[in-house]
């Protein structure tokens, strides 16, 4: 097998002869079985498992009765007041959503491209988008203030014998968000059948056979199976990345459609996209890291795979960059003078400080990545995109929170500070993504295992395994 | 070639019957060959053939479809690309069933912001179009992703024949590497081609690493465990008592008070006007005002501004106190007739009108009262004055016995009346006409009757109560 490794686990190397492969070391098909399932099937999970599963299940506790606490009290124990009514739930809710769209995108787009590398690594990015959008829903959902009137959202018939807005960007949320966590699930279950099958034949206890059993739907990777199971995926691939891109485009008509200036400009949903995917491979690679680390998937999830990633966030993040670029050109260039004092008072107003940590943290902090040794140094990845992660939480707090508290009326101008709720619901939706994130190491394949056989090196000449 | 390891001794008479179904089976398309010799009584479903390698189980299946074998399935831990042309298999039909999802959903959400903010409940939104395309289609867009979605999704597992927990399949120890690392063919015994012995060979011939059977199960053996079906059955009873409930709850009456799980705002712990409250010695809720005191902006010592009338005469007993603000409510109905001509005289039991405004009277007065009387007057008495407002009009239309019609503005006694009179006209009413103090601002007020006195002079002023200044440019004002 020609490789162009430089060591065991490093697969980085660049020479246009050879091509460099997907995964290091000797893999064969059982071997990732092996490697991925035993993962699934510890009797007892590693001891850094145990203490962080306490911290994040007490955080996710936390959060419940938090909003237990804001339902039974009111929205009055969060900071939200005139004039700055969207506080930190709406900053959060778009966060979470943003994180949401690496998975996706690595699994549909990526796929589309035919780039093979991604299978590693996309069972992974795709719980990471479920968990995401799951922290993200609650967000807006408690925000409504009286959350039993909840499905007033659907447009169901109801007893005032009304409807809702279909020309509110509020209402169009609600139908992306809601399909674009239920296509994700879909699209991440009927990826992982194969493998909870393979869960299944591996079990030993009854329990888990049961388990295993009922979620893999007796699924016995017949060919008119995979058959069905490759045109879906590539279907559901097909569908999911107009989804993808319209999800945060749609979150983004949120603000634009508005006539608050700051929020009022063109240029947000792909700026709101760039900046998504941008905050989602942050994401990815935080927690890829420490996992491949942990759970033993170097050979797997290789450093090129890493690599490739820095290079999408380096991508992205000057995307973002020229946006913010950009959003001040045309507040000069389009003579508008609230659009002009909305600018200015952003980057110089009482939030300065939130600017120029968004700024610092997403325009210059990636820029390490042009440097190799920063893309193949794991320890540096993290450092950097926590800081990335950082900064797109304040580019959303910076977007909802500027732009309120200085509109039209300088008499009612006021500067947003949030209760001690808000801060603890924010850590408890940590807590809540990591609890979910944490279950799915122990219970669920990590690694699309079918998907990566599927790309391993072909063994004989005459095998007809795919390139 | 593997060995067979079982007893049997594959003769080469046997492996030549092989080749020539293999030779007669490339020239005819279904092999009409005479089945291998009679197979001992062995009841089986099939054989289920293990292979090391995916190019091995795609070179056997290729072999037994030449063969004739059309009854075949291979399992394989990833995806094979390449094996459903050698098994002969269509293409599913998912790709319709997305675009029929995809049209769907499209459709529907166009439907909804059509039919829910146009049709059945039209909805303005900042004068805009009821319906039109742009906004309606994110909604539908993401509904028409959603829908395709689902249709491929439930195709999926429709057309793949599952959910199937139970598999004849599964009883074969050696098929739990199905999943892992091995690949298999499985060769259903109602196969055409199907012989227990012979295709045991031809799968050994072919490469396999081991042939074994495929068990028949009894049906009894495959059906749900009894404490399931009887879960589902208890579940599914109990799962109906709420919507029972629901639907006697909607199609009952009752005389108790409804169910009121989240009273949101409907109970208040505050005393509202009308009720009791026992904290007060006369057991009322809503307390008079103390004695003595006046509430803010209810001093109205200005009678001439504020009635109309000039305070030195105490003759006010014929006119209604104007505020129902102060609490006090009609101390008596107007009169019934008009009041006499010539204020000035003040008849025995006539209020003493204000004659002069108490306002200062300029254009600008003048002008606030023509808007004013143009909306809350001329509905009545027309734009003119000449009591033939719209309402009016409409009235007389229907003859509605009831109406009495505005006497005109122009008419003598009214021409005559001091302004003080029309003020309380327009304040308490006359009349069929009711008091608009509760609409129009005292001041407001004075203006209308200033109108009222200029559109009355429209009739009678001749050219000598022109302004000798302004009389020779007159034909030019506006």
């Amino acid at each position: 097998m020609a490789t162009a490794t430089v060591n065991e686990f490093d697969n980085t190397l660049i020479d246009p002869a050879v091509r460099p492969p997907l995964m290091t070391g000797e893999n064969s098909l059982g071997s990732i079985t092996e490697q991925v399932a035993a993962l699934a099937e510890r009797p007892k999970p590693p001891r850094a498992w145990t203490i962080t599963f306490a911290i994040s299940s007490s955080l996710t506790v936390m959060l419940f009765a938090l909003i237990g606490y804001l339902i039974v009290t009111g929205v009055g124990v969060w900071g939200n007041n005139s004039p700055v009514a969207w506080g930190w739930p709406i900053v959060n809710f778009v966060f979470w959503v943003g994180i949401g769209h690496a998975g996706t995108l690595i699994s549909a787009i990526l796929f589309l491209f035919r780039q093979d590398w991604r299978t590693s690594i996309n069972r992974f990015a795709e719980a990471m988008t479920i968990f995401a959008v799951t922290c993200a829903g609650i967000f807006p959902a408690i925000h409504i203030g009286r959350v039993w009137f909840v499905y007033w959202l659907a447009p169901l018939p109801n007893s005032l014998a009304m409807w809702p807005n279909f020309r509110s960007p509020l209402l169009w949320d609600v139908f992306a968000v809601t399909a674009y966590a239920t296509v994700s699930a879909m699209f991440w279950y009927l990826g992982m059948l194969p493998d909870l099958a393979t869960l299944r034949d591996r079990a030993t206890s009854r329990i888990r056979k049961i388990a295993y059993g009922i979620a893999s739907l007796g699924w016995t990777g017949s060919s008119k199976q995979w058959r069905l199971f490759e045109m879906a995926y590539l279907l559901l691939a097909a569908l999911a990345t107009p989804l993808v891109l319209s999800v945060h485009t749609i979150v983004s008509f949120d603000f634009a459609v508005s006539q608050v200036p700051g929020w009022h400009t063109t240029i947000f949903p792909p700026y709101f996209v760039a900046g998504a995917v941008f905050s989602g491979f942050a994401m990815v690679i935080t927690l890829m890291v420490p996992a491949r680390q942990f759970f033993g998937l170097k050979n797997l999830v290789t450093l090129r795979h890493l690599e490739n990633m820095c290079k999408i966030v380096l991508a992205t993040g000057m995307m973002v960059g020229y946006a913010y670029a950009t959003e001040f050109f045309i507040a000069w260039y389009g003579g508008n003078e609230y659009e002009q004092f909305a600018f200015i008072n952003r980057a110089l107003g009482p939030y300065a400080w939130a600017y120029w940590t968004m700024v610092s943290c997403n325009v210059l902090a990636p820029q390490l990545f042009w440097f190799k040794s920063v893309r193949t140094t794991p320890w540096a990845m993290v450092v950097i995109c926590v800081l990335v992660n950082v900064g797109m939480w304040f580019e959303r707090f910076v977007i909802t929170v500027t732009s309120l508290s200085r509109d039209f009326l300088p008499s009612s101008w006021g500067y947003f500070t949030p209760t001690l709720v808000d801060v603890l619901m924010f850590v408890g939706s940590f807590g809540l993504f990591f609890t979910l994130f944490l279950l799915f190491c122990r219970f669920l394949p990590m690694v699309a295992m079918a998907e990566v056989k599927s790309v391993l090196p072909a063994k004989s000449e005459n095998e007809t395994v795919p390139v | 070639m593997k060995r067979c390891p079982c007893d049997c001794q594959v003769t080469s008479e046997t492996r030549k019957t092989n080749e020539v179904r293999i030779q007669n089976d490339m020239s005819i398309a279904t092999p009409t060959q005479p089945k291998a010799p009679p197979e001992p009584e062995v009841r089986i479903g099939g054989l289920l053939a293990e292979f090391t390698s995916a190019a091995d189980v795609v070179a056997a299946a290729k072999q037994l479809r030449t063969a004739g074998y059309r009854n075949l399935e291979v399992h394989s831990p990833h995806a094979i690309h390449g094996i459903d042309k050698v098994l002969g298999a269509k293409r599913p039909p998912l790709p319709w069933a997305a675009i029929a999802g995809g049209v769907i959903g499209l459709a529907g959400g166009l439907w909804m912001a059509w039919w829910m903010n146009a049709v059945d409940y039209p909805l303005i939104i900042s004068g805009k179009p009821m319906f039109s395309f742009l906004p309606s289609l994110p909604v539908a867009f993401e509904l028409a992703i959603l829908l395709a979605a689902f249709a491929v999704f439930g195709g999926t597992i429709a057309l793949g024949g599952l959910p199937r927990p139970a598999n004849r399949l599964f009883r074969v120890p050696s098929f739990a590497r199905a999943t892992n690392d091995r690949f298999f063919i499985a060769v259903e015994q109602s196969d055409e081609a199907f012989g227990s012995g012979e295709t045991k060979h031809l799968l050994y011939d072919a490469g396999s690493v081991g042939v074994e059977s495929i068990p028949i199960v009894d049906q009894r053996e495959s059906r749900l465990p009894r404490p399931f079906v009887l879960t589902a059955i208890v579940l599914s009873v109990l799962a109906l008592i709420p919507p029972v409930l629901i639907a006697k709850a909607r199609y009952t009456t009752s005389t108790t008070p409804r169910l009121s799980f989240i009273s949101d705002m409907d109970h208040q712990p505050k005393f509202k006007a009308q009720t009791t409250n026992s904290l007060f010695a006369d057991g009322r809720s809503m307390r008079p005002q103390v004695a003595g005191t006046i509430a803010q902006g209810d001093l109205r010592e200005d009678s001439a501004f504020y009635r109309g009338i000039r305070k030195e005469s105490g003759n006010t007993e014929n006119v209604a106190d104007v505020d129902i603000a102060d609490g006090t409510f009609l101390i008596s109905v107007p009169s019934e007739e008009n009041t006499p001509p010539a204020a000035s005289s003040a008849a025995a039991g006539t209020p003493d009108w204000v004659t002069k405004f108490p306002v200062e009277v300029d254009e600008k007065l003048i002008r606030r009262g023509k808007q004013r009387y143009e909306i809350y007057c001329a509905t009545c008495h027309g734009i003119g004055g000449d009591g033939d407002g719209l309402v009016t009009l409409r009235a007389l239309e229907l003859e509605q016995g009831t109406w009495v019609r505005p006497t005109s503005l122009h008419a003598e006694p009214i021409r005559k009346q001091p302004v003080g009179q029309l003020y309380n006209t327009i304040a308490n009413g006359v009349r069929k006409m009711p008091g608009y103090a509760a609409q129009i601002p005292v001041k407001d007020r004075w203006a209308i009757v200033s109108y009222v006195k200029a559109l009355q002079k429209t009739r009678t002023a001749t050219a000598k109560d022109v302004p000798s200044d302004v009389l020779p440019n007159m034909r030019k004002l506006k």
